[in-house]
């Protein structure tokens, strides 16, 4: 396919560099993570960190972007539009929309990204030991990973949110016993293949024990796709977080969470004639789990080496 | 292929074993005394307090925990599965008109969500790089990020309430009224459900069949001088097919959450709306059943998708 005249044009653009290389230009470029600049040419993966940033920085600094106490009650001033005293109006009871997206958002992200950190953690301290281990303590775990696994999430989520009860502590709990599984079959089988190797090999010879090896000579090799997996589930949980609080399963009523202001939705009167109590509040939410799954893909691409 | 078969089928047996086994030991952790959901409501409010205390033991409920899962367990297997204690109806009666209309729903969404899936993903990877490709690509993901109720309740606004086109939810009964009487009910939680599940199957059909586009026998058929569309679809398409197969297994769950949800939202009159009812009166030997279906209808679902898969993927007959 290559032409003469295509063969000239990288020719030239190899001497191009060459001379920079010489004149000691491309130096400077080099410098940097290698990782980190090509997550930043990713531009969907920057557009998700920027709107991530944004709404996270929104919901931590809630206080010093709105006066109102998201449980404050003003029965004077219920169900009123967008005014310039309320950006997002008002809701049944006269709590301030706005605010409550903000500090909604605080328990959502705390509960989703508390809950795959939760998994994660599990999945780590298990998936490695029974990897590197094998054996019978291996089988032991992997049949009971597969026995969580084959009951669906939300199934088993709504069974254990009817016997545990509603708070926020229990649905974190509830999340992290119904989402371990998945990344401790991710680290175990990522641990089973690097225990192959000679590092790991001679550090058995040399009579290190199995914790050691374990955790801090295995383990950092096989925290990249971890890392990833944190940001995914993290998108997930809120998710979960809102279509369980949405059903009126979720966290209780009174604290503001993203799933619980949009549960307000379920009435068909509401839904008709007062948006902004529930629209502002869904796209917030799908903004959101969007640019997590935005980063959770760029830092996917890039820590994959055979991807360009 | 028939060992495959038989093997694959005989290893659900102890995987439903301990799945009961554990929905059991939920069910015993639960408050309230289980002869109020093992009987008829009626028959046992006529009941004296000795004639219950004979029906206990009556039910084994005395025996030991391994004993009283045992005969829990053989009733099941009669058809037994105990009473809703909000409604007083026997469970079985919910699950046999709820079943029908939550697997409508799900074929439904599923032919939806693979028919416009595959074509998408199919469509993104021969045009890869275009602009097309990528905006596809992020239609995916803001697919995927919407929450399903949150979907759900702007198609229920505009189709429903403001355009009134179709009908806010429910479904008519299927014996009394025709096809496109019952159409209208199903096409919005259909759509919706189908529509959320699509950018799953688009972003897995896209990469298998760039997959399938860079193997060695596509450059055979291009070099033979087939015509593009052919090359592309007879023998791209129908390889990368078999990973949308193993795709349907992928979605169950989804498929199960989705109809819990979706239900819910359009007060469609199936098992995961009756579910989702269930875990709110916090009617537990209702929430416990119908988990128990939900799980024994995935765990059947995925079998047999691992049983089709391996039919109809040629690299497995060529091991036999």
């Amino acid at each position: 396919m290559a032409t003469k005249a295509s063969i000239r044009r990288m020719n030239n653009k190899f001497d191009k560099i060459r001379q920079q290389e010489e004149a000691g230009l491309l130096k400077n470029k080099k410098q940097g993570n290698r990782t980190l600049r090509k997550l930043l040419k990713n531009q969907l993966a920057v557009t998700g960190a920027i709107i991530f940033l944004i709404i996270l920085l929104a919901c931590i600094f809630a206080p010093i972007l709105t006066p109102y106490s998201p449980k404050a009650v003003d029965m004077g001033n219920i169900l009123s539009g967008p005014t310039k005293e309320h950006w997002l109006g008002t809701d049944k009871i006269g709590r301030d929309v706005f605010s409550r997206i903000l500090y909604g958002g605080r328990m959502s992200i705390a509960i989703g990204f508390g809950s795959a950190l939760g998994c994660a953690l599990i999945g780590i301290i298990l998936g490695c030991y029974a990897g590197y281990k094998g054996g019978i303590i291996d089988s032991i775990f992997v049949r009971i990973s597969e026995v969580f696994m084959s009951i669906p999430r939300l199934i088993l989520v709504m069974m254990l949110a009817a016997i545990m009860g509603q708070s926020a502590g229990n649905i974190v709990l509830i999340f992290v016993l119904s989402g371990w599984g998945s990344s401790f079959r991710m680290v175990r089988s990522k641990v089973l293949s690097i225990r192959e190797e000679e590092y790991v090999q001679s550090l058995e010879v040399f009579g290190l024990s199995t914790p050691i090896i374990c955790y801090k000579h295995i383990l950092p090799n096989a925290l990249s796709p971890t890392i990833v997996n944190v940001t995914l589930s993290t998108a997930m949980f809120i998710l979960d977080e809102a279509a369980l609080s949405f059903l009126g399963l979720g966290v209780p009523l009174e604290v503001p969470t993203w799933g619980n202001i949009l549960n307000a939705a379920q009435d068909l009167f509401t839904l008709q004639n007062n948006w902004w109590l529930w629209l502002p509040t869904g796209i917030v939410v799908s903004l959101f789990v969007m640019s997590i799954n935005f980063i959770g893909d760029g830092i996917r691409d890039t820590a994959d080496p055979t991807q360009i | 292929m028939l060992k495959y078969t038989i093997k694959k089928i005989l290893s659900m047996i102890p995987m439903i074993l301990i799945i009961t086994f554990i929905i059991y030991g939920l069910l015993e952790l639960t408050p309230g005394d289980p002869i109020s959901y093992l009987m008829d409501p009626e028959s046992l409010a006529r009941l004296s307090d000795a004639q219950i205390e004979e029906m206990r033991e009556a039910y084994g409920l005395n025996g030991p925990f391994v004993v009283r899962y045992f005969n829990w367990l053989f009733r099941l297997l009669q058809g037994d599965f105990g009473y809703s204690i909000s409604s007083g109806v026997p469970v079985i009666d919910i699950i046999k008109t709820g079943l029908p209309a939550t697997l409508e729903l799900a074929v439904a969404s599923l032919i939806i969500s693979t028919i416009l899936g595959s074509i998408l993903g199919v469509v993104s990877a021969i045009y890869k790089g275009t602009i097309g490709d990528n905006v596809l690509t992020v239609f995916g993901m803001i697919g995927v990020s919407i929450p399903q109720f949150f979907f759900g309740i702007v198609a229920i606004l505009v189709f429903a309430l403001n355009l009134e086109w179709l009908p806010v939810g429910g479904r008519t009964d299927p014996s009394v009224t025709g096809f496109f009487d019952r159409l209208e009910y199903i096409v919005l939680p259909s759509l919706v459900m189908g529509l959320s599940m699509t950018a799953g199957v688009m972003r897995y059909a896209r990469s298998s069949m760039l997959d399938t586009m860079n193997k060695e026998y596509i450059k055979t058929a291009r070099s033979k001088g087939l015509a593009e569309w052919r090359v592309n679809l007879l023998h791209g398409f129908r390889v990368s097919l078999t990973p949308v197969v193993v795709l349907i297994g992928f979605r169950l769950p989804t498929l199960v959450a989705g109809s819990v949800v979706i239900e819910t939202v359009f007060q469609w009159p199936g098992i995961g709306n009756a579910f989702s009812t269930a875990v709110r009166a916090q009617n537990y030997n209702l929430v416990m059943m119908l988990a128990l279906i939900f799980v024994v209808m995935t765990l059947f679902a995925s079998t047999l998708v691992d049983i089709v898969t391996a039919a109809i993927d040629p690299r497995v007959k060529l091991e036999n």
